[in-house]
C-alpha cells in the first residue's frame, strides 16, 4: 500500500486496513460510523463537489459543529482537490464574509444551525457560486448569482471518488487567524505541511489503532483538527462530545466510550477541575491528557496532575502557521518543568533568536523561531504579512522565549500586541479601533490580563470625553453591534487618564503591571 | 439578595444569562427552550453558575451540572429553588 501523502489518504488507508473499525462516535446519540461508512460519505461529497464544478485549488468554506457531517465534508473537499477553509462557528456574519471574501471561496458548506450568519455572510461575495445547506429555502434573501442546494443531495451521489491528479504540495487548507492589524490572515497549509505534522504528533503521543480521543475541541481549530487527523492516520476513534457545558456529561461519555485520550485548552481543565467530579473518577481507560492553546497557570497544571494520578499529561505548544504543533513536554519531565513548553517535536527545529537574527545564549530572551516541513507556505494572497513572519530563519512565532541549559523552551511574553483569549487570538488594535468609534471615547488601551479560565481576558481602559455622561455599560452595548462576542472586552475600566510617555504614547506595559498588581491583591492566580 | 418566588427567580436567572451569554438572552425567551439555542457554552455556563452562587448564597455540586438541571430557564429555577430551600 502506498504511504499516505495527502491528508484524506489517512482515512482511505485506515479504511483499507479495516473498514469495519469505528472512526466517528457522536457522543450525544451514541451513533457510530465505521471507516468504511465515513469513506463512502467522503467520496460522495467529493463527487458532489466535483459535479458542481469545484476543481483543484478551489476554496470551499466549511461551517459546521463537530459531527460526522463535518468529517465527511472536510475530507470530501480535499478528495475533490479543493482547499478546505474551516470557519469559526462563533464568528458573526460580517466576519465570515471577510474570510470568504479574502480567499475568494467558490462554495460554502454549512451544517444545521447557521442560517442567520450564513444569510448575513453571503451577500456581496462575487466569487461565491454555491451554498450547500440543510434547508436552502431558509436562506432568504438568496443573492441572484448564487445557487443554494440541500446537503441531502450529497447522499444521492455514487460512493466513488473523482479520479484526480493531486500532489502533496497542493494547498489543503486556509485557516484564518487574526494579525496584529486585525485584518484576517489565512494561514495556507499544504497537504505536506499537515501530513508531516500529523506523523510527528502520532509519534510522540504514541498513538495507535486502539486510541479513542474525547473530541471537545472544535474541528475548525487546528488543535481540534489535529485530533481528527492523528486518529484517522492510526485508525483510531474520535468520540465527538458537543455538550462540554455539562462537564460531567462529557466525562460520562469519556467513561462509557472508554476514551484513552482527552485534549483541551486551559479553560477545559479549569472547568473540569472547578465544576466536575473529575478527581473522584477512576477513568481506567484514560491513558493520557494533552494541553495546548496557550499557557496554563502552574497552579492549574499541578492541580491537574494531582487529579489524574498515573495518567500522562502532555503540555504542548504550537501555532496555526505550523499546521498545529511545534513543541511538546515529555510527561516524565513535567513535574520538574511546570511552565515550560518542552522541546521541539520530531522534524521541527526551534531556536531563540535575537533581533539581529543571531542565536540567543542559554537563558537569554529572544523570539522563538521555528523551521520544519509543517510550516505554512504563507498567508493567502498577502505577501506583506507573510514577509513579516517568514524569512531565511524560518517562522517567527511572535512569542518571546528562552531556552534553559537542558534544552527546554519557555515562553515569557509576546512580541506583538495580541491577546490570547481562550482559543482565540485577538488583535488589541482591532478592539481599540472599534472602541474609538464610540463618540464619547477620548482615549483607549486594550490589554490581556491573566485569567484562569481563558488564559487571558480582554480588558479595555477608556477615558471618556470631558463632561461625558457615558458609562462602561453604554460602551459595552455599543460594541455588541461591532465585534463578535469573543472579541469584546470582558471588562471595561473607565479612568480619568491613562499613563503616557513623553511623546503621548499610552504605556501599556504600565497598565499590565498595574493589572497584575491589582489581580494579585484580589487573590487571583 | 434577590427575591425567591418562582417569578422572581426566573427574572433573576434571565438577567444573569443576559450578562453572560455572548449575545444576551432574547426578550421573552421561553422557559422550556434549550439554552444552548441562545448560545450557552461551557465558559458562559461557568460564569452563570458562579454568579447564581454569589447572588443566592448557595453552592451547586458538580453532580448538579447536567442538562436536566441547567438545560432551560425552568430547570435552573427548579434547581435553584431546591438549593435555596436547603440552604
Amino acid at each position: 500500500m502506498i504511504e499516505a501523502y495527502l491528508v484524506h489518504h489517512f482515512v482511505e488507508r485506515s479504511a483499507a486496513r479495516d473498514p469495519g473499525r469505528v472512526f466517528v462516535v457522536e457522543g450525544d446519540t451514541g451513533a457510530r460510523a465505521s471507516y468504511g461508512d465515513v469513506l463512502e460519505g467522503i467520496h460522495r461529497f467529493a463527487r458532489f463537489l466535483h459535479g458542481e464544478g469545484i476543481r483543484r485549488g478551489d476554496r470551499v468554506g466549511l461551517l459546521a459543529k463537530n459531527s460526522r457531517l463535518y468529517v465527511e465534508a472536510y475530507y470530501g473537499i480535499l478528495a475533490a482537490g479543493g482547499i478546505a477553509v474551516p470557519l469559526n462557528t462563533a464568528a458573526d456574519g460580517p466576519t465570515l464574509r471577510d474570510f470568504l471574501h479574502d480567499c475568494g471561496a467558490r462554495a460554502l458548506v454549512a451544517g444545521p444551525g447557521f442560517r442567520r450568519p450564513v444569510t448575513e455572510a453571503i451577500g456581496a461575495l462575487p466569487d461565491l457560486e454555491l451554498v450547500l445547506v440543510d434547508d436552502p429555502a431558509a436562506i432568504d434573501p438568496l443573492p441572484a448569482h448564487l445557487r443554494a442546494l440541500p446537503l441531502g443531495a450529497v447522499a444521492e451521489m455514487p460512493a466513488s471518488p473523482p479520479d484526480l491528479l493531486l500532489i502533496d504540495q497542493d494547498v489543503a487548507a486556509i485557516v484564518y487567524t487574526s494579525g496584529s492589524t486585525g485584518r484576517p490572515r489565512g494561514a495556507t497549509l499544504t497537504h505536506l505541511n499537515i501530513v508531516t505534522n500529523t506523523r510527528s504528533i502520532v509519534s510522540y503521543l504514541g498513538l495507535g489503532p486502539d486510541d479513542r480521543v474525547l473530541q471537545i475541541l472544535p474541528f475548525y481549530y487546528v488543535y481540534g483538527k489535529s485530533l481528527l487527523n492523528t486518529h484517522a492516520l492510526v485508525g483510531g476513534s474520535v468520540v465527538i462530545e458537543n455538550r462540554f457545558l455539562f462537564p460531567n456529561t462529557a466525562l460520562d461519555t469519556l467513561e462509557r466510550e472508554r476514551c484513552t485520550g482527552l485534549s483541551g485548552v486551559p479553560s477545559t481543565f479549569a472547568i473540569l477541575l472547578n465544576r466536575s467530579n473529575l478527581a473522584e473518577r477512576e477513568l481506567p481507560h484514560l491513558r493520557y491528557v494533552t494541553q495546548a492553546g496557550g499557557g496554563m497557570s502552574p497552579g492549574l497544571t499541578r492541580r491537574l496532575l494531582a487529579a489524574l494520578p498515573g495518567k500522562q499529561v502532555f503540555v504542548m505548544y504550537g501555532a496555526t502557521e505550523a499546521s498545529a504543533r511545534l513543541s511538546w513536554l515529555d510527561p516524565a519531565d513535567l513535574p520538574r518543568k511546570v511552565g515550560s513548553i518542552g522541546k521541539p517535536i520530531p522534524n521541527v527545529e526551534l531556536r531563540v533568536l535575537r533581533e539581529d537574527g543571531t542565536e540567543a545564549e542559554v537563558g537569554e530572551v529572544g523570539e522563538i523561531v521555528a523551521r520544519g516541513t509543517n510550516i505554512m507556505r504563507g498567508y493567502w494572497n498577502d505577501p506583506v504579512e507573510t514577509a513579516k513572519v517568514l524569512d531565511e530563519h524560518g517562522y517567527h512565532t511572535g512569542d518571546l522565549g528562552k531556552v534553559d541549559e537542558e534544552g527546554f523552551f519557555w515562553v515569557v511574553g509576546r512580541k506583538k500586541d495580541m491577546i490570547k483569549a481562550g482559543a482565540h487570538r485577538v488583535s488589541a488594535k482591532e478592539i481599540e479601533d472599534a472602541i474609538v468609534e464610540f463618540p464619547e471615547v477620548h482615549l483607549v488601551a486594550v490589554i490581556g490580563v491573566p485569567d484562569e479560565i481563558l488564559g487571558e481576558a480582554i480588558r479595555a481602559y477608556v477615558v471618556f470625553r470631558e463632561a461625558s455622561t457615558a458609562t462602561a455599560d453604554d460602551l459595552a452595548n455599543f460594541l455588541k453591534k461591532r465585534l463578535p462576542a469573543y472579541k469584546r472586552p470582558a471588562e471595561i475600566v473607565v479612568r480619568d487618564d491613562l499613563p503616557r510617555n513623553e511623546s503621548g504614547k499610552i504605556m501599556k506595559q504600565q497598565l499590565r503591571a498595574e493589572a497584575a498588581g491589582r489581580d494579585a491583591g484580589a487573590g487571583k492566580e | 439578595m434577590p427575591g425567591t418566588d418562582s417569578g422572581e427567580l426566573l427574572r433573576t436567572i434571565a438577567g444573569v444569562l443576559g450578562e453572560v451569554l455572548p449575545d444576551g438572552l432574547p426578550p421573552g425567551w421561553p422557559g422550556d427552550r434549550p439554552l444552548v439555542d441562545a448560545g450557552l457554552d461551557s465558559v458562559a455556563m461557568l460564569e452563570l453558575v458562579t454568579a447564581l452562587e454569589a447572588r443566592f448564597g448557595v453552592r451547586f455540586a458538580p453532580e448538579d451540572m447536567d442538562a436536566m438541571n441547567f438545560g432551560t430557564l425552568d430547570a435552573i429555577a427548579a434547581l435553584l429553588a431546591r438549593r435555596i430551600a436547603g440552604r
